[in-house]
């Protein structure tokens, strides 16, 4: 099976065959000489929903967590955010790419949080650098400032609220 | 500095635990008082460690009105104890990290003591800080107890959320931090410029993608309905009808 795979702003195709007793894998970056892993079953295998992977004459457990695309890899104490796409995958991503989810036109929360102040109403004019949202996190109280001139075109939360990550706060016009 | 420390608490007559912060300048061998707190501290650990009291009781104790079981003659120090605190933060930028945790092996083995409450599927709240445990070695000197931290790190198994584990372990493994001349400006000079790269070199880049690839690879498998052999019931019905005759 062929995949594209993004990781830490690099990218590779990534080719997966199973065999009976092992995986091929085949790994290539751009512009790189392919390199060709065999890996034993033995050496890799799922125990309690951990991955338990030799590599190198190296012992790693590995928890991986997924969601078809975006893949989650943490071992030893580091992670890596891995995006992967089949060819079928590869071909939805083109298509939705004309469709620009641009950052500016609103203000995500970066982490769960609780709102404690919203500073602008709707229809407010704010300018670059002027802070338009409190959010209290972790101890923690974080000025949201506005990154251009612009126009609040909608409030999507209240003081109090408490907000899980990546949720709309404010849209822009 | 104790000595310090004890007139400072007599002369406002404090009574009950309390602790008294100072800095110490190596090279002038100065010390600056700088803040005291009426309770234990966050590091406490580390004296119960090389003392083998428990502080905690002894606290309790004196609050209630009753003497401290020990002398300070009777208290004697041994080894050295290093505490770090494991925190729910991306390293690199120092966002807390909040979620749930999936995976979670803390170390064990003599020498290491962990502080903590945190479990698979345990959920960091948002409105605390981001601490998740304090992990707490003991060694017979610093180097050796550098050496249990290090090998306490590397068994110390959180996933699901980003820690602080991979920042530790570059910090004890730093040259300036083993020799002991790092300063307060430590992480800022030194991890300044810090990338994931040079900061998750305890793993190889290709088992990220190795893993993923293949944990992708299942998933698709899963997926593939073709295996299972499933047949549209409107086409076996529409050949059962056209089978009929009329």
């Amino acid at each position: 099976m062929l995949f594209e795979a993004e990781s830490n702003k690099k990218k590779y195709t990534i080719h997966v065959n199973e065999g009976v007793l092992d995986w091929k894998i085949k790994i290539h970056q751009d512009k790189k000489e392919p390199i060709q892993y065999i890996v034993s079953k033995n050496d890799y295998q799922t125990l309690d929903k951990t991955i338990s992977f030799i590599f190198k004459n190296s012992s790693y457990l590995i928890d991986v967590v997924g969601d078809g695309i975006n893949y989650d890899v943490y071992t030893r104490g580091s992670y890596r955010s891995i995006k992967i796409f089949n060819d079928e995958m590869l071909l939805h991503e083109s298509l939705r790419g004309g469709d620009s989810l641009s950052d500016d036109k609103e203000l995500k929360s970066g982490m769960p949080g609780k709102i404690l102040k919203v500073l602008v109403d709707k229809g407010d004019q704010v300018k670059a650098g002027e802070p338009i949202l409190i959010m209290e996190a972790m101890k923690m109280e974080n000025e949201m400032l506005a990154t251009k001139d612009t126009k609040i075109k909608a409030v999507h939360v209240k003081e109090g609220q408490t907000v899980e990550a990546d949720v709309k706060l404010i849209s822009f016009s | 500095m104790g000595e310090i420390a004890v007139t400072a608490a007599k002369s406002i007559k404090y009574e009950g635990a309390g602790t008294i912060e100072f800095i110490f300048d190596n090279s002038t061998k100065e010390f600056f008082f700088m803040e005291m707190n009426t309770r234990l501290q966050v590091e406490h650990p580390v004296t119960e460690m090389i003392t083998g009291h428990d502080f905690v009781k002894e606290q309790i104790k004196v609050a209630q009105g009753k003497k401290l079981s020990v002398k300070q003659e009777q208290i004697e120090k041994k080894g050295h104890s290093i505490e770090i605190r494991v925190c729910a933060e991306d390293p690199i930028s120092f966002i807390p990290c909040p979620g749930k945790i999936r995976r979670y092996r803390s170390p064990k083995g003599p020498f290491i003591r962990v502080d903590g409450y945190a479990y698979p599927g345990y959920k960091i709240p948002i409105y605390y800080d981001p601490m998740i445990s304090k992990l707490i070695v003991w060694g017979k000197d610093r180097k050796d107890c550098l050496k249990v931290l290090n090998r306490a790190l590397q068994e110390y198994m959180i996933t699901g959320i980003k820690t602080n584990l991979v920042l530790h372990r570059n910090i004890i493994a730093h040259p300036k931090f083993k020799d002991g001349t790092y300063t307060t400006q430590f992480i800022e000079n030194e991890f300044g410029e810090r990338k994931q790269k040079d900061f998750f070199m305890y793993v190889d880049e290709h088992v990220f993608l190795i893993s993923a690839a293949i944990t992708a690879y299942k998933e698709e498998k899963r997926k593939d309905i073709s295996k299972y052999n499933y047949q549209s019931q409107w086409k076996n019905t529409g050949r059962a009808q056209s089978m009929r005759t009329q």
